[in-house]
């Protein structure tokens, strides 16, 4: 058994997978609820969002050494469960092709105009692939590697940006309408804590619960919530609200803006690079969780190993079709995938430990 | 079509050298549920490259959410 995870492991990949898209979506969705107050949203989003990982925690201890999709055969019966399964490795499918889909527009739309998309997206996910096709081990350690490199790059874009900030682009603070702040705490809930669930799930089985492991999630979740704070501060600080809400990429716009003496310029490919990083291990972690449910369906060996030519073959060719347009990604965004989110991240996981609970005590009743 | 030719060309490359590995270590069953993903991935590559309308798969998952949507969007939690 050389695929146990460390506690640190557990929290980078914590932390990369929390941050993945959201860098991309949340900072204009919140302005565009909240004004100059996107930070408080933030804030409470990530506490809220922290009693999910209490809960998520809690399933993943009381059904040890079993992935989710065993988990649905144990908890629903073999058929039902099988059912359910391939039904969520079908959506993890389609999310894995949005994520394609998210990082080929932002690099076709920002940084390479003249490329194909379908170049960008099947580069993309061959390196998914191969990262999928290595291992979730190995592509913890991966993460090792790179974190140190993502703090060190997020602390000098913050740095070299300070000269630009206004702080009384914050003012006022405080003027929050009670729906705003719950739309605004569900969209952060909903970007980066609800789809943890089926995706750390995938690979519970190779969790050992040390103590220490709970923990991890937690304090990546909180590590996750930290860095897009700062995210949101700084592009309401620099932008400004009006102009955080209106742009696609604020972020990229930010670091557009950094300007150090007239002389340090045009460095904004360093987010960019962050926001690879993000996305890869994002895009990854589903690819996983998606080869594991599809293998632990049809109970192939390696846990579907074999499947990720196929597979991968398949996600590029949807990652072109999935969303046709932008104004209906932002449609699908906003209404589709909340629901989906909820269904996912919060009531599929209630029912999972309610039905944990009673299978436990039918078992502690018959012996 | 060049293209899905040559997707096609790779599929039965890595077919190849796959096949034989599942062969040794699992049941018939495994190489036949292999060659369907496999035939699924290439029509689709194949019909994407003629240019053929195409269903979104994200609209199916719209019409099973839509319930939850609306009821969603009558509270208020979501805003189009």
């Amino acid at each position: 058994m050389n695929e146990m995870l460390s506690s640190r492991q557990i929290m980078i990949l914590v932390l990369l997978f929390m941050v993945g898209t959201t860098i991309l979506v949340v900072p204009s969705s919140l302005a565009n609820e909240a004004k100059q107050n996107a930070w408080i949203l933030q804030i409470v989003g990530t506490s809220i969002g922290l009693l999910f990982l209490a809960l998520y925690i809690l399933i993943f201890k009381r059904n040890k050494g079993l992935n989710l999709f065993q988990m649905n055969e144990r908890l629903f019966g073999r058929w039902l469960g099988k059912g359910i399964s391939l039904l969520i490795a079908f959506a993890i499918m389609i999310i894995c092709a949005q994520v394609l889909f998210y990082i080929g527009t932002f690099i076709t739309t920002q940084i390479m105009p003249d490329t194909p998309t379908e170049a960008i997206h099947v580069l993309f996910i061959i390196t998914a692939m191969l990262g999928a096709n290595f291992g979730i081990a190995n592509l913890a350690r991966t993460a090792e590697i790179f974190f140190p490199w993502i703090i060190l790059l997020f602390v000098m874009f913050i740095l070299l940006i300070m000269p630009e900030v206004k702080p009384e682009m914050l003012l006022p603070i405080g003027e929050l309408e009670g729906m705003s702040l719950i739309r605004g705490t569900l969209q952060v809930v909903n970007y980066s804590y609800l789809p943890l669930f089926i995706t750390f799930a995938a690979f519970n089985s190779t969790l050992v619960w040390k103590p220490g492991i709970g923990k991890a999630f937690v304090i990546g979740g909180l590590l996750s919530g930290i860095f897009l704070m700062i995210l949101v501060l700084v592009s309401t600080m620099v932008l400004g609200p009006a102009n955080s809400e209106t742009q696609i990429y604020p972020t990229y716009v930010l670091a557009r803006k950094i300007n150090v003496g007239n002389f340090l310029q045009r460095i904004e490919v360093i987010v960019a690079f962050l926001w690879f990083i993000f996305v890869y291990f994002k895009l990854t972690l589903y690819f996983y969780a998606m080869m594991t449910g599809f293998g632990e369906v049809f109970q192939l060996p390696n846990q579907g190993k074999i499947l990720c030519f196929p597979l991968g073959m398949i996600t590029s060719v949807l990652s072109l079709v999935v969303y046709p347009n932008f104004v209906y990604k932002t449609k699908w965004d906003t209404t589709t995938w909340t629901s989906e989110a909820i269904l996912l991240g919060l009531l599929y996981p209630l029912l999972m430990l309610c039905m944990t609970t009673y299978k436990n005590k039918k078992a502690s009743v018959i012996t | 079509m060049i293209l899905g030719i040559s997707v096609f060309a790779i599929s039965v490359l890595v077919a190849y050298f796959e096949i034989p590995k599942l062969r040794n270590c699992g049941t018939k069953g495994n190489v036949s549920v292999y060659l369907i993903f496999l035939a699924i991935g290439n029509f689709l590559v194949i019909w994407r490259t003629l240019g053929l309308p195409f269903l979104n798969p994200g609209d199916w998952i719209e019409f099973a959410m839509r319930p939850l949507t609306k009821l969603l969007l009558s509270l208020g939690f979501i805003k189009v």
